[in-house]
């Protein structure tokens, strides 16, 4: 059986990829999210609440809260997504603002002293199996219709609309289901923690999320997973260095941004890995 | 009744008049033309027939129907496809991809659609891909779907542009520029082709320079000069017309 440590850094690091495909999914049709943290929240307070207050058996919390998630990601969606690039990057860290205040002025959700008590249920088994399910979707997602819509419409999003893609709905749907996968991370999360509080879930936690995505690389999914993995298990690696490591764990980011700015995993290196025929005969 | 009906169109960018009272009528099954020197207003025009832009006053009318308040996409549902004169492809799809992109408004799939095993899901991506198949066979690209679309030739690339909107199922097919950027050659094997869309029971307006290409192709050729309508009619009678060779030589 593996360790109390190994479970943690698992669980922890497999919740970490989790939220990074929750940045990648509406980052794929081209929206960058700078509030998955607060959909992590949503997930997480409302998940809780369910099976503290309520009794609720943690299988039913579990997608409960990820659809609370998503359901205010599709509120949040509609009027943000007339925004793009930089300003949607804007509205979506106020957005994750906004819910870590309103969980802090809450006193039915703990406000500022956190949320405690909750049940012990999330294990290594129920993270594996959601992340090889995340992954398995996201894999036939990329070779699909809807796949495809994400794509043009985050190559040339006015082309995309006149060859037929609706592209508000489209973009709307890769967002809340985005913040629905964030609110499954954040529902993951509290019943391993234990206890949450809202600075769990605050800027820092959002912008984690989308390094950990940059980092393994945004031209497919593959990077989301690899980047969250690597990512978040190297504190433990750099445990050697002490007081150090977080510089450490900074310059290793900054060197790897500036070898491959497109990150760990780019499609290019699936293409050199498995050559088309007609390129493979070309070269041949 | 004409497949488009443009009437008294106009659009303004600021004290600019880009196209003022433009009226134009294209009939089902035909090739047509629009002619103009640089900033006649071409461009604009297709943008507003497919929704890019916003017309300040006029209507558009595909088959009847008034399709001016229409988003960009039900255009597309309604039968309206265009190609890009400096040409819009998708770069991180495929050239198949590209062609399969053009079918989403004509199939169903949901976004967790993938997760279901394809033998139990009704369709699926099976008819996309035969039918963007027969697309690239049809401009002649078969042999080019697993490369990405951007490594193309220029040429090449306008083909899948081609077979992308056709894709589309469109009854009305605009076409900006079809030649620009195209080597003699190239210009030359696309004219059999746009032939062979209409034929194909596709109406066609194209935006072109290269007189040759469009006297040879179209009956009616449209004339537009600083956002007006200075001609119409057919390709003979156009090229002889006063305005028209005021419009492209100059007066001294």
């Amino acid at each position: 059986m593996l360790s109390d440590y190994a479970t943690s850094v698992l669980i922890f690091a497999g919740i970490d990829v989790i939220m990074a495909l929750s940045f990648y999914l509406p980052a794929s049709s081209g929206q960058l999210s700078a509030g998955q943290g607060g959909f992590m929240a949503i997930g997480a307070y409302s998940a809780a609440y369910l099976t503290v207050h309520l009794s609720v058996p943690f299988i039913i919390a579990l997608p409960a809260g990820a659809l609370a998630a998503g359901l205010v990601g599709l509120g949040v969606g509609v009027p943000a997504l007339r925004l793009s690039g930089l300003s949607l990057v804007l509205v979506t860290f106020g957005f994750g603002e906004m819910v870590r205040v309103f969980f802090l002025n809450s006193p039915a959700f703990g406000g500022p002293a956190g949320f405690g008590g909750i049940p012990a249920a999330t294990t290594v088994g129920h993270v594996v199996v959601l992340v090889v399910l995340a992954a398995f979707f996201f894999w036939r997602l990329s070779g699909s219709r809807m796949g495809r819509a994400f794509s043009a419409l985050r190559d040339d999003e006015a082309a995309a609309e006149a060859m037929g893609v609706h592209g508000t709905a489209v973009k709307l749907l890769a967002f809340s289901v985005g913040a629905g996968i964030a609110g499954l991370g954040g529902a993951l999360y509290a019943h391993y923690a234990l206890f949450i509080d809202p600075e769990a879930f605050g800027v820092g936690r959002s912008l984690f999320v989308m390094l950990f995505a940059v980092f393994g690389g945004l031209g497919t999914f593959w990077g989301a997973i690899v980047g969250a993995a690597v990512l978040s298990i190297l504190p433990e690696v750099l445990r050697f260095v002490k007081d150090w490591r977080e510089i450490v764990y900074g310059a290793l980011v900054l060197i790897m941004m500036i070898v491959r700015p497109q990150g760990l995993i780019d499609p290019a290196l699936f293409r050199r890995a498995a050559p088309s025929p007609s390129r493979a005969a070309a070269r041949g | 009744m004409p497949l488009l009906a443009v009437e008294r169109l106009s659009k303004r960018f600021g004290s600019l008049s880009a196209l003022t009272d433009v009226s134009l009528e294209v009939e089902a099954g035909a090739i047509q033309a629009i002619i103009g020197p640089n900033g006649a207003g071409k461009t604009t025009l297709f943008n507003l027939v497919t929704g890019l832009l916003r017309p300040d006053a006029g209507m558009i009318r595909l088959d009847g129907e008034r399709v001016d308040r229409f988003p960009v996409h039900r255009r597309t549902e309604r039968g309206l496809a265009r190609t890009f004169q400096n040409i819009r492809l998708f770069p991180s799809l495929s050239v198949l991809e590209n062609v399969m992109l053009g079918r989403h408004c004509r199939t169903r799939g949901a976004l967790l659609a993938p997760l279901v095993p394809a033998a139990l899901r009704a369709g699926g991506d099976g008819p996309t891909r035969t039918r963007a198949r027969e697309l690239l066979d049809f401009v002649g690209l078969e042999h080019r779907e697993a490369e990405r679309a951007v490594d193309l030739p220029y040429g090449e690339q306008r083909r899948v542009e081609i077979a992308r909107a056709l894709a589309t199922d469109p009854r009305l097919l605009l076409l900006d520029e079809p030649c620009a950027g195209m080597t003699l050659a190239e210009t030359s094997a696309l004219e059999p082709l746009i032939r062979r869309v209409c034929d194909a029971g596709i109406t066609i307006l194209l935006i072109e320079h290269k007189m040759s290409f469009v006297m040879t192709l179209s009956r009616t050729v449209t004339v537009l000069n600083f956002g007006q309508k200075i001609a119409e009619g057919p390709p003979a009678a156009v090229q002889a017309d006063a305005r028209v060779v005021e419009a492209y030589l100059g007066v001294d």
